[in-house]
């Protein structure tokens, strides 16, 4: 009881979600036996792992290559592949968050680094401000599905049957599947406001896609080692870093060693938020087990649902509603130790069960009042939060249908994994 | 108080920077030994683990003071901004708090367990867990440095 008073309160009062944690932690250790150095115990525990390497290592090789001039070149690659389709720009923008996914992997980054390009190049061609503005968010939310992906690995490391390999190959479809979906969206239902655009002729199309190539390689490699069992996640990782550094210092040579620090600092910064909660969440986890809060709630569950279908339209209503209100990640290492459990009893695949959830939350980053892309895709467009909810529902509608297909026909999900034998 | 904080932010960044470039270079180091090599670094993960922890623990007192750590803002958005503030000294006073604890438990942690010797670096486990208390003396100085500027901006009638 005073565990949970605590853990709310502080939540309520905007306290981090870790420290929110930790202190609920001490609440339960002071009323019970265990001593006050189990908390650090398990906290040290939680992050005593080489896997866990690989989320501060992907987070700074996507800083690194953000950093690297990267933008312009995927955004011509984009352009050489799609531009020329009718809604053309619209169309870049959605490529560019596809190809963009596979080197930062973070939603947030790419609204920011795609947005400040093209929310007022599209207003340029005549596309309303709060369109592009919505439209880069809901295509950003593409970027942690398709591998490399930090919430697939954070999933894989709090879960014990699936692995990171099996979920990076699982994100693919649903990812491009999304992609399409709202290309489609955009060029039959969206009134086309753009200007007719030139096409790029070969030669500036064949610059556009070797100049791309580099940049692409990086997940190309890490997915291909990877997969391959030539490397593990976290070594990969370090090689994508390694290959970030020698991009943007030596051939696009758009990072300076000056900005360096900086980078590494703020790589650092962002990791840890991610691994605090990390660690503090396994903290707890080992509480509840100990208390055996899991099993009750998984017995209590599977006393009233005993269909998958049931279970997994319960799960997607009850992951929407979480991500209103909860950042993706955070959302995900409180709920995936309890839900998972319960969705291997019922026989649902552990992957495709990943892609859901990881799925569900990633559409919470569009979803007001705590979508951070859209306050992201908003601080660049200041069009003001209103008009950016209208605009983004019809897209959030879009994304909403592909979780549906996505949930219901698990062999979108599970072909790629099971074709590699995973 | 602002040229404090700003000169321990510098130095959370810089901690924390030296912590990730450690992770890097160990974990590219030890992948290289072993595929070009065939000879793998037995002291690589560990370092590179610890290097993290610790990389953490400065990271999350940074993250705190640029206010970057992932919060459930969804109630104090809906406050007036003075409560808010209010609340704010609450949360650092929250802070203080599990900061000391960390500090304190951290300890008894390292003493207590710390005696066993990591087989890859052969050093005691005591080196590595004390991060944990790091962490917390950090995130104690990083408390008082909030509550401090919040309560002199308070004082002076300035927005905190």
């Amino acid at each position: 009881m005073i565990t949970g008073v605590t853990l709310l309160a502080l939540l309520a009062i905007g306290a981090p979600v870790a420290f929110a944690i930790a202190l609920g932690i001490v609440a339960y250790i002071s009323t019970g036996t265990f001593g006050i150095d189990l908390l650090p115990q398990r906290i040290f525990a939680g992050m005593d792992s080489f896997t866990i390497l690989a989320i501060p290592l992907f987070v700074l090789a996507g800083e690194l290559m953000n950093a690297s001039g990267i933008t312009s070149r995927v955004i011509n690659l984009a352009n050489a592949l799609v531009g020329h389709a009718k809604a053309g720009l619209a169309q870049v923008n959605i490529w560019s968050s596809v190809i963009f996914a596979g080197l930062s992997g973070s939603a947030v980054a790419d609204t920011s680094a795609i947005g400040r390009i093209f929310i007022p190049s599209m207003e340029k061609e005549g596309y309303p401000r709060d369109f592009a503005a919505a439209l880069t968010a809901a295509s950003s939310v593409i970027g942690p599905i398709i591998p490399p992906s930090i919430p697939v690995i954070i999933y894989a490391l709090i879960t014990t049957n699936v692995s990171v390999p099996a979920l990076f190959l699982a994100g693919i479809v649903p990812g491009v599947l999304l992609a399409i979906a709202l290309s489609v969206y955009v060029r039959f239902f969206v009134k086309n406001h753009a200007k007719p655009r030139e096409r790029m002729n070969m030669g500036e199309k064949i610059k556009a896609v070797w100049n791309g190539l580099i940049p692409l390689f990086m997940p190309v490699f890490v997915i291909g080692s990877i997969l391959a069992g030539i490397v593990t996640p976290t070594e990969a990782a370090s090689f994508a870093v390694f290959y970030a550094l020698v991009v943007g210092l030596f051939v696009f040579r758009e990072l300076k060693p000056g900005d360096l620090p900086a980078i590494f600092a703020g790589a650092m910064r962002d990791s840890s938020s991610i691994l605090i909660i990390m660690a503090t969440v396994a903290a707890a986890n080992w509480f509840m087990t100990f208390a055996g809060i899991p099993q009750t709630v998984s017995k209590f569950v599977l006393g009233y649902v005993d269909s998958p279908v049931t279970f997994l339209i319960l799960i997607n209503l009850m992951l929407l509603a979480v991500g209103l209100v909860l950042e993706g990640i955070a959302a995900m290492l409180v709920l995936v130790p309890i839900l998972h459990p319960i969705a291997i009893s019922l026989g649902i695949d552990p992957t495709h069960f990943g892609i859901i959830v990881i799925f569900n939350l990633m559409i919470g980053l569009i979803t007001p009042p705590m979508g951070l892309c859209l306050f992201v895709a908003d601080a660049i467009a200041g069009v003001g939060m209103a008009r950016m909810i209208r605009a983004i529902m019809p897209f959030f509608i879009v994304e909403l249908a592909v979780l549906l297909i996505i949930t219901f026909v698990p062999g979108i999900v599970t072909f790629l994994p099971d074709l590699f034998g995973f | 108080m602002q040229r404090t904080e700003n000169a321990y932010k510098r130095l959370l960044a810089g901690l924390s920077g030296l912590s990730i470039l450690i992770v890097f270079g160990v974990v590219f180091a030890g992948s290289v030994s072993r595929y070009l090599f065939s000879s793998p670094l037995q002291w690589s993960e560990e370092i590179a683990k610890y290097a993290m922890i610790y990389g953490c623990m400065f990271g999350v007192a940074y993250a705190y003071l640029q206010g970057t750590q992932i919060t459930f803002s969804i109630v104090v958005d809906t406050i007036p901004a003075r409560i808010r503030r209010k609340l704010a000294i609450i949360v650092d006073a929250a802070t203080l708090v599990l900061g000391g604890i960390l500090a304190y438990a951290g300890y008894v942690f390292a003493a207590k367990r710390g005696g066993i010797v990591a087989s890859g670096i052969g050093i005691q486990m005591y080196w590595a867990q004390i991060a944990i208390t790091v962490g917390g003396v950090c995130l104690v100085i990083a408390a008082i440095l909030r509550l401090a500027s919040c309560l002199n901006k308070n004082s002076t009638g300035g927005e905190a």
